[in-house]
């Protein structure tokens, strides 16, 4: 069975202050000089193709893990390599892709179109474009089902094309047996944080330049964006309150106490 | 069946077949009524059986309805076969939550529309545009929209702008298909669709109790481990409120997702909210700023949750917790 994994590099966005959130001209944010990491979601869908080959039967599993960007991807590519992916693959493009799902569903579409029993994995929404619309355009170009909110998954039975899905619905806590190919997307799904390779693992596989290929320009072209960004804007939304940095713990709970009641409690 | 080969120009999808209708259908209305200029001429009702929809169906009730009868979960794809076949709108309207994010980009990918998940608004001027968070809920974005059909997930933000829960006497419930002009009936097929090889809710949705609290206790990762969760819990409970945490104590396992806040969670809008150990991620906030007041907790008086609270102590999360619990002890013991 091939797993896809498609995982995107964003700013940490934690580490922005409140200036680096003003936006110019250019509608973006001054997150040039921040950190770069595996976006959250996409870091679980890595996770879980990880412990999926680790529950299937030995060779039974072949992990691609695939990205578009330029240099900051070369990092955790490596990494993914050290961790047992066979292929770490970078989509060589500098377009700006934060509010193009359209277009990065159509890149990822090529890539995985021909493989057969093929599983797809990929975090529901980034934290930059926020768009949550990737993993199913990608579903339906490929004419792939879906399973959203994925919370594990694992084969039926060690060398099996058959999976077992847990995710969440609006109705609760769904179990499925799917046959591939299928796309799962995963959103919050507790306790899959990626695991770290060790520096065996580092020297043993995860040393040299990734592999790279050039994102196909007639693909970009061909697509006019579904959506143009007019406007990006911090909303305000302050309160200003009194600010208690003064005092001991039990004299702070006084004040949180006597403030409380004086609310209502 | 009524004839639907005319076209419908705003269609709006509701879900009755999830463990919380009410809400999701709720924040529909509120948007709507915010948007007048948008007048729906369907309205779409996913239910398990057809007196399901009796509350749906009366919040809309000059709009005719097609109600998609499906036993159980995963039907989605049935409604998606034969709502991107049978229909296309102009706009469609999908309420927030799993299955109007996915309906919404699926349909519009059948479509070949364009999708919006999360939208806050709609505006159809010169130009037809939508806004709605992105950067994980720290900016605000305008998107021009290019292509038709428009299908909108709308924005969590509008499940705490509804209008408080009322007790609506139940339509005259239609159990038969097709029993008027106005409404219709589609059911999903008894097979399942391919590739599916069986399936089973293993636990249903427990109805939360943070969406419609008047008073609540928050927690962050500030708490430091899953003991600090037990004494978040205990404080709640003498302080006689529910308890919610943010997305990192969620994915660290320490409390389960249904007590989660924020975008990924609940939205709330109590009388009071108090915050411990968060430092004020926009999507923990965007789920508690609708507090009428909010008081924090927390070590670092730079964090962002500073500038939101009424009150902000600077402290240490379970130090406080525990002074806290003692006055509340010395507060709530019977006097003799």
């Amino acid at each position: 069975m091939r797993v896809y994994v498609f995982y995107k590099i964003v700013p940490e966005l934690s580490h922005l202050t409140e200036s680096d959130w003003r936006t110019g001209t250019d509608l973006r944010p001054e997150e040039r000089y921040v950190r770069r990491t595996i976006n959250p979601g996409d870091e679980s869908a890595l996770e879980m193709a990880l412990r999926l080959r680790d529950q299937n039967a030995p060779n039974a599993t072949e992990l691609w893990a695939m990205t578009i960007g330029g240099d900051e991807a070369e990092r955790p590519a490596n990494s993914l390599r050290a961790l047992g992916f066979e292929r770490a693959v970078i989509i060589e493009s500098d377009l700006d892709l934060r509010f193009r799902p359209e277009l990065t569903a159509a890149v990822l579409a090529r890539q995985v179109q021909d493989a057969q029993d093929a599983l797809v994995v990929a975090g529901s929404r980034s934290a930059d474009g926020e768009n949550s619309l990737t993993p199913w355009y990608l579903a339906e170009i490929l004419g792939w089902p879906v399973i959203s909110e994925v919370l594990s998954v694992a084969v039926s039975a060690p060398g099996s094309n058959v999976l077992e899905v847990e995710s969440l619905s609006d109705d609760g806590l769904l179990w499925q047996k799917v046959a591939l190919p299928v796309v799962l997307a995963v959103g919050d799904a507790p306790s899959t944080f990626l695991r770290t390779p060790t520096l065996k693992d580092r020297l043993t596989r995860g040393q040299g330049k990734p592999e790279k290929i050039r994102l196909e320009p007639e693909l970009a072209s061909g697509l006019p964006p579904l959506t143009r960004l007019t406007a990006l804007e911090r909303p305000c939304r302050r309160r200003e309150g009194r600010v208690v940095d003064q005092g001991d713990a039990a004299e702070k709970a006084e004040i949180l106490l006597e403030t409380l009641v004086d609310w209502g409690l | 069946m009524p004839d639907d080969s005319a076209n419908f120009e705003t269609i709006v999808f509701l879900n009755g077949a999830s463990a919380e209708p009410a809400p999701s259908a709720g924040a529909v209305k509120a948007f709507l009524a915010a948007h007048p200029q948008i007048e729906p001429d369907l309205c779409v009702i996913a239910v398990r059986k057809p007196s399901d929809a009796d509350f749906l169906r009366s919040l809309l009730p000059q709009t005719p309805t097609r109600h998609f009868v499906a036993t159980d979960f995963p039907q989605l794809e049935t409604l998606l076969e034969i709502v991107a076949a049978k229909y296309r709108p102009t706009l469609a309207i999908f309420p927030p939550g799993l299955f109007g994010a996915e309906m919404a980009a699926r349909s519009a990918a059948r479509w070949r529309g364009t999708a919006v998940i999360g939208a806050a608004s709609f505006e159809r001027g010169e130009k037809i545009s939508a806004q709605k968070s992105v950067y994980s809920q720290n900016l605000q974005a305008v998107f021009e929209l290019t292509q038709a059909p428009f299908c909108l997930a709308l924005a969590k933000e509008w499940l705490a702008r509804r209008e408080p829960p009322k007790v609506v006497p139940p339509l005259a419930a239609p159990e038969s298909a097709a029993s008027s002009a106005e409404e219709a009936f589609f059911s999903a097929p008894s097979e399942n669709p391919p590739r599916l090889l069986a399936f089973e809710l293993r636990e249903r949705k427990k109805t939360s109790d943070l969406a419609e609290a008047k008073r609540l206790l928050i927690a962050g990762l500030g708490l430091e481990d899953k003991e600090g969760v037990a004494l978040l819990s205990e404080t709640a409970a003498a302080l006689g409120c529910p308890w919610g945490v943010s997305r990192p104590v969620a994915m660290n396992a320490w409390a389960d997702l249904d007590k989660l806040v924020g975008v990924s969670g609940a939205m709330t809008s109590p009388d009071w909210c108090l915050t411990v150990g968060v430092s004020g991620a926009a999507a923990l906030l965007a789920g508690v700023e609708s507090s009428r007041r909010l008081a924090s907790v927390n070590t670092d008086p730079e964090a962002p949750i500073v500038a939101r609270s009424d009150l902000a102590i600077v402290g240490e999360a379970k130090e406080t917790l525990k002074e806290l619990l003692l006055l509340l002890r010395q507060k709530n013991r019977p006097k003799s």
